[in-house]
């Protein structure tokens, strides 16, 4: 335990730097971009602090910090983290740092404002993963709209005013059911702590209302097909770096939500529904790797595979409640699964949004027949980006094998048609994956290809970085397993409390 | 006798009638009588601190809730008429006579917020509504604005008749126009008995009126025509300090004479607070008038407050109030940012004369986007907390349907909010753009206390359940 507020610090400071480069309004392309660098590092050692100083072997929360905040209403401002909560604050960090040292030679127009959302973003994102009220949580993950939908929007491509609109309508639809859901149980429960929630004794048709709710709204973030139709649009219209904070550590706020709040609270109807929700991530899976497959924007490619890659997310989740009954380890397996393929993403899904975006500097367009030939111009990028790619199709050894596998063994456990389907994926994911770098690496026609240039330094320690860690986790997973494997046992222990 | 001398309405009235005279020897110094005004309003607004509470309801209220009110519609109006004083300087229509009017407006509100009869209600709404015809035909160069001061002048003076005769029918029904003693009658009424319906129809046509004044569907026609047709300044004064008025009375009338009549115009009130959600939210959604689409808002923001109220449980009750402080003050921010901006130099009329704000003037654009995002009931911002209390409210309440609509229009009424910002952020420039001030203080206080209030809403909740707390003990 650490005696000073680790985690207000790193909700707090990136957010008043943030406010001060906004409110300066362009003081300066290289300053801000100092400035952020710096912030972001900090922000990064203290998150490694964290993770060091986290006690894994227990599990439980840690770091707490809980004060009235608004005592008639009986919210609190309750800060702590658990394993899961800790990974994905490493994630926000890390991404984070990458995308300063990224945006470091890039010039926009009032950088500082720019970079200034990117770490309001931060902060609120590090808020969102450490918030145990639950209100709190809501006003974090609804405030995340905010930042995101300017850098979209003023930053964005040709067609972003139609993008930013539907992303927030989109999200903020389905963030509204959950807060009313929130509301209704903290009446029940005559608290607004989240672990307060799990103790509720709810009737079934609660339950599947709850769950109805709760699943619309962080479906919708995650997203889940059918509702995922707004995320190749923000992607396409999004700033290169908006598209990696967007792809990495957004979207696992909805895998991150269900985790919290769906396994725990709606069990009954869960286990009931479970099946049905199983089909759904099977349907984003499949339906939507084929999708993938279809499309000539390369950054609508990778939208689509990442929808399909958080069906492994959504699936590993929904498992739980499936095998809960009878096959615990199995299920334990899935969440794991679920939470490692989360991280992997992040990493990967982040790394191919760069390599696109640094091709699209050269090029200026993001259809895949306007780039070919790329690897004779920029060699060491293209193996990166092969790499990448082949660790988006689940190649083992990288760290998209593992979450993958895991959530395949487990839907083993529960049914071998499940598991069949899932399996799939592999194949998928490779044909899509290996289209895209056969047509844009390695395509051979000549003419309009004269103006890539191999990779800026920064890139490529970017780039470099995202190799690294994606091998390590690829080969030792277990850095990530020690890390999730008591606080998973406990989330699963919790959902049989909910069940007894 | 003597101390009643000195409560902010005769202060107020004296002063104002004393400024007329004094502006008639200063025409070339307006700024002289404007400051006489603003110092006139300062002092009533300590008079009203320190105001003695006094327990006699014969029929005028002198207490500390109503005084607490009174502060704060004082406080509002010394804000708005800031505002209104640069921007009709820079259009070069000022006259002093536009702010002693308005004074007389307030007098107006504050005889409503202190009426404990109604006669004496009827002589609140009177005088607010005379001042509010001047108002709205201040500009006589324009034809809109005729046509607005017409409309509402005629509609106004038939809610009026309305009101009167609910008024009559309570007093013969009841024998009584004080509240106290209405509210002994009702108790002790059989209510299977004529006099009983009588006093319910009563109710019914005083409701309809005053749904009118408050703006609320389906009573909300003149609304956005009205809006549009005034001068923004005047729009700002309207949609804020007659509201807390007129909120105010429903509070009095329907907990204290009213009461026990409450299965009654509890349902009503609820419907019409859903209508008005509902109603405000869409159609404002294809508006491209600002002054209609903030009418649209102001519609579906007063169907908040009506729908809390209407839930009648202490909740509820502390939401309204919430709501209605916060609503104000959100009116006063995003029609006070409007008024310094203009465009190719008139007023702003449509949103997209804000188009490429953000590339000329980050500082306004900060601000409409601050209070944009307030109104839309986006955390971390005022407004969400505003909305999450009502929320609470119905759903302890066990109106879960009921706030399944709500919040599904708060979406819907999130796009028009998003379409201001998207005009202002996310679009080139069209017109000339220009404000007559780089930077105004006030207008920053007033737009930041949305976000710090929103980071720190303890501060505006302790307040309010201060102020209910109040409420509470008048009521029993």
């Amino acid at each position: 335990m650490l005696d000073y507020p680790i985690l207000s610090i790193l909700i707090w400071l990136p957010i008043l730097v943030g406010l001060i480069l906004v409110a300066s309004n362009d003081i300066g392309k290289s300053l801000s971009t100092v400035i952020t660098l710096l912030t972001t590092l900090i922000i990064l050692i203290i998150s490694v602090k964290l993770f060091q100083s986290y006690d894994y072997s227990l599990g439980n929360l840690q770091f707490v910090e809980r004060f009235v905040w608004i005592s008639g209403l009986n919210i609190f401002y309750y800060l702590a983290v658990d394993g899961i909560s800790v990974s994905l604050v490493l994630l926000t960090s890390f991404i984070n740092f990458l995308i300063a040292i990224y945006a470091s030679s890039e010039d926009y127009n009032n950088k500082s404002s720019y970079l200034g959302y990117f770490l309001i973003l931060e902060g609120l994102l590090m808020g969102t993963f450490s918030a145990f009220d639950s209100i709190l949580f809501y006003i974090f993950f609804e405030s995340l709209l905010i930042p995101l939908f300017l850098i979209i929007g003023i930053w964005g491509g040709e067609n972003r005013k139609y993008a930013t609109i539907k992303f927030f309508l989109y999200t903020f639809f389905g963030s509204v059911l959950m807060l009313i859901s929130i509301i209704y149980l903290a009446n029940l429960a005559d608290s607004f702590a989240i672990e307060d929630f799990y103790y509720l004794t709810l009737s079934f048709e609660e339950e599947v209302l709850l769950l109805l709710a709760f699943l619309i709204g962080f479906g919708i973030k995650i997203p889940m097909w059918p509702v995922h139709t707004w995320l190749p649009d923000a992607h396409v219209e999004a700033p290169t770096s908006g598209s990696v904070i967007l792809a990495s550590v957004l979207l696992k706020v909805g895998g991150y939500g269900m985790i919290r709040f769906l396994l725990p609270i709606t069990t009954e109807a869960g286990i009931y529904l479970s099946d049905y929700m199983i089909y759904l991530s099977l349907i984003a899976i499949i339906y939507i790797s084929f999708v993938a497959f279809a499309q000539e924007d390369m950054k609508k490619l990778i939208a689509y595979s990442s929808v399909a890659h958080m069906g492994f997310v959504t699936m590993g989740i929904f498992l739980v409640f499936n095998l809960m009954g009878n096959n615990p380890t199995a299920a334990a397996i899935g969440l794991e699964g679920a939470m490692v393929q989360m991280i992997s993403h992040g990493l990967i899904s982040a790394a191919l949004f760069f390599c696109i975006g640094i091709m699209y500097k050269h090029s200026h367009s993001r259809l895949i027949k306007d780039n070919f030939g790329v690897a004779q111009f920029m060699p060491i990028f293209s193996f990166m980006m092969v790499f990448f790619l082949m660790a988006n199709s689940g190649l083992p050894g990288t760290s998209g094998f593992v979450g993958e596998f895991l959530v395949i063994t487990s839907s083993l456990g529960s049914s071998f048609l499940f598991g069949f389907l899932a399996a799939l994926s592999l194949i998928l994911s490779a044909s899509y994956s290996l289209k895209l770098g056969k047509n844009v690496l390695f395509g051979d026609n000549q003419k309009n290809s004269q103006g890539y240039l191999e990779c800026k330094s920064n890139e490529k320690i970017v780039l470099g970085t995202l190799v690294i860690f994606v091998l390590y986790l690829g080969i030792s997973p277990d850095v990530l397993f020690n890390l999730l494997d008591k606080s998973v046992s406990d989330i699963i222990s919790s959902i049989s409390i909910g069940k007894a | 006798m003597l101390e009643l001398f000195y409560i902010p309405e005769v202060i107020l009235s004296i002063g104002v009638l004393l400024v007329i005279i004094i502006d008639l020897y200063l025409q070339k110094h307006k700024y002289i009588s404007f400051f006489l005004i603003q110092l006139l309003l300062i002092i009533a607004s300590l008079y009203a601190l320190t105001e003695v509470p006094q327990q006699n309801y014969s029929s005028y209220e002198f207490s500390e809730f109503t005084s607490s009110i009174k502060f704060i519609l004082l406080l509002g109006a010394i804000i708005i008429f800031q505002y209104t004083y640069q921007h009709l300087n820079y259009l070069n229509s000022l006259k002093i006579e536009y702010f002693t009017i308005s004074i007389l407006g307030l007098v107006g509100t504050m005889v409503m917020i202190s009426a404990y009869s109604l006669l004496m209600l009827y002589l609140g709404i009177e005088l607010l509504s005379l001042a509010l015809y001047a108002l709205i035909g201040f500009n006589k160069h324009s034809g809109l604005s005729s046509e607005a001061a017409i409309k509402y002048y005629v509609l106004g003076a038939m809610s009026s008749g309305i009101l009167l005769f609910g008024i009559s029918l309570i007093y013969g029904f009841t024998g009584s126009i004080n509240y106290f003693d209405i509210a002994d009658q009702i108790r002790n009424i059989n209510s299977t008995s004529v006099q009983y319906l009588g006093i319910i129809f009563g109710l019914i046509f005083i409701t309809a009126s005053l749904c009118f004044k408050f703006g609320a569907a389906p009573f909300h026609i003149w609304v956005p025509d009205i809006y549009q047709g005034s001068l923004i300044s005047t729009t700002i004064l309207l949609s804020t300090l007659p509201k807390i008025g007129v909120f105010i009375v429903f509070l009095k009338l329907y907990f204290i004479p009213f009461m026990a009549l409450e299965y009654v115009w509890s349902d009503i009130l609820i419907f019409i607070g859903i209508a008005s959600i509902i109603i405000g939210s869409i159609f404002a959604l294809t508006q491209e008038n600002i002054k209609r689409l903030l009418a649209y808002s102001a519609i579906s923001n007063i169907g908040f407050i009506i729908l809390a109220m209407a839930l009648v449980s202490n909740d509820g009750l502390h939401a309204s109030l919430y709501y209605t402080i916060v609503y104000s003050f959100t009116a006063l921010a995003s029609f006070g940012v409007v008024t310094h901006i203009t465009s190719n130099s008139h007023g702003i009329e449509d949103i997209s004369d804000l188009a490429g704000l953000s590339k000329t003037h980050p500082y306004f654009a900060i601000l409409i986007l601050i209070t944009m995002l307030s109104s839309a009931g986006i955390p971390p911002l005022i407004g969400f907390h505003a909305k999450l209390m009502v929320i609470q409210a119905l759903i302890n309440n066990s109106y879960i349907l009921i706030s399944i609509i709500v919040v599904l229009m708060t979406v819907v009424s999130a796009y028009y909010y998003l379409r201001v910002i998207k005009t202002v952020y996310f679009e080139d420039r069209e017109n000339l753009i220009s404000t007559y001030t780089s930077s105004n203080i006030l207008l920053s206080i007033n737009v930041i206390l949305l976000l710090g209030l929103g980071i720190f809403p303890f501060i505006l909740f302790d307040t309010t359940s201060f102020l209910v707390d109040l409420l509470t003990v008048i009521s029993i």
